[in-house]
């Protein structure tokens, strides 16, 4: 790095978010179901035959994986060994953060009518603000 | 010009790739108020000359290809440099202006850095009666006259471009220590924020977007930013963290909030 101020090295521990751990997890044990279904319910003379775009779909679903929250479970969807769908049989979050805030869905939807001066969002293009922003703001107050 | 004199005002800027709106009350005539808000807004294209990254000849995008160094260029890239480094301590690392290429991108700092250096200048020059909404980010003057105007709303985490555009819920900040509100979130242009402490630094897709709101706006634009790369854990983070409240909006569309925040929305 040229410049003159040195660059810290990265101090920080190495941290794997565990929505993507347990993402992966969920994902490599539907695919091990899928692939084992896959094979053991398709022999290879059959798959040789299939005609039409349906023929060889089939449907599995992954074991549930207990993650830091709760219990996830995914049911993919795959035709000819092409996974097509991928749907959640259950997706729980016992004791996650968002379980103990069902009452700001409330206060939020209550608030949401009252007259305003200002709008706040995430860094908007002028493009944007073009289309959408300038006849918002002209119509306050 | 007469004592009570007010003119009423709104101008908006295009600058940095976004809008900045000023609007309210000022106690000079039509011509001078121009001229004060003209001479706010060449702050901003100053600091845009300065420091984007999307002009190939700034400043920053000569230190980015390496052809200069932060001790020959204006000390204003000095400033914004130990803002940045400052405000990777003060978020625990979570905000950082190193990009995954690990070269030097304090945009996320640079428009309200910026904008409150013009509403600043405003202020200074007498018009002490007014708003500023830069980009999505609102601040709000300590003397403003408008009930109206101390109500924030939240725009849902989808694009204001969007059919669905509307708003999430709206604050008050009359009588409350903040005079500013950012917004942080993956609506307007995708997923920009970089995880500072993953691998790979990609941000976790567990929120969708992050209000915060404090006392200066600069604040609460880095810990928008900051939250957001920390994804769920920063409900926990920022309630330990004094002078600011902070709305989060997970991935499924459910809310939380910080201890304080339930108190700030609009009766």
């Amino acid at each position: 790095m040229p410049n003159s101020k040195n660059l810290m090295a990265n101090p920080y521990t190495k941290k794997r978010p565990w929505v993507a751990s347990t993402i992966v997890m969920v994902l490599a044990s539907v695919a091990g179901a899928f692939g084992i279904n896959y094979l053991w319910l398709n022999p290879v003379s059959d798959l040789s035959g299939t005609a039409g775009g349906t023929t060889g779909t089939k449907t599995v679903t992954g074991d549930a994986i207990e993650y830091r929250y709760g219990v996830v479970q995914l049911e993919v969807t795959a035709t000819n060994g092409k996974i097509e769908k991928i749907a959640e049989v259950q997706a729980t979050a016992s004791s996650g953060y968002m379980q103990a805030f069902p009452y700001l869905n409330e206060m939020a939807l209550k608030a949401q009518s009252a007259d305003f001066g200002n709008l706040s969002g995430a860094t908007f293009s002028s493009e944007a603000y073009a289309q959408a922003l300038s006849s918002a703001l002209n119509k306050l107050g | 010009m007469t004592s009570n004199t007010v003119t009423a005002f709104e101008h908006v800027e295009v600058c940095m790739g976004t809008t900045f709106r000023f609007a309210g009350r000022s106690p000079f005539g039509e011509a001078e108020t121009q001229n004060v808000i003209a001479q706010a807004c060449e702050i901003l294209h100053e600091a845009d000359r300065t420091f984007s990254l999307y002009k190939p000849e700034s400043p920053l995008s000569r230190l980015a290809r390496g052809e200069t160094s932060v001790r020959e260029l204006p000390p204003v890239v000095d400033e914004i440099w130990n803002e940045c480094d400052a405000w990777q301590k003060a978020t625990d690392g979570w905000f950082s202006a190193m990009t995954p290429q690990n070269t030097f991108d304090p945009s996320g700092v640079v428009k309200t850095w910026a904008a409150k250096r013009a509403a600043e200048y405003i202020v200074q020059a007498g018009i002490e009666d007014f708003t500023m909404n830069a980009g999505g980010d609102v601040w709000l003057s300590n003397k403003l006259t408008s009930d109206v105007e101390w109500r924030i709303a939240i725009s849902k985490p989808i694009s204001i471009a969007s059919p669905d555009a509307g708003v999430l819920t709206v604050i008050d900040l009359k009588n409350t220590d903040y005079l500013a509100m950012a917004t942080s979130g993956s609506a307007e242009r995708g997923n920009h924020i970089w995880d500072p402490k993953s691998p790979d630094k990609t941000a976790p897709n567990e929120l969708v977007q992050v209000s915060v709101v404090a006392n200066d706006l600069v604040t609460a634009d880095v810990w928008a930013t900051a939250a957001f790369a920390e994804g769920i854990r920063a409900v926990e983070h920022l309630n330990k963290i004094e002078g600011i409240e902070a709305l989060f909006v997970s991935a499924s569309g459910e809310l939380a909030a910080t201890d304080g925040f339930a108190a700030l929305f609009a009766k």
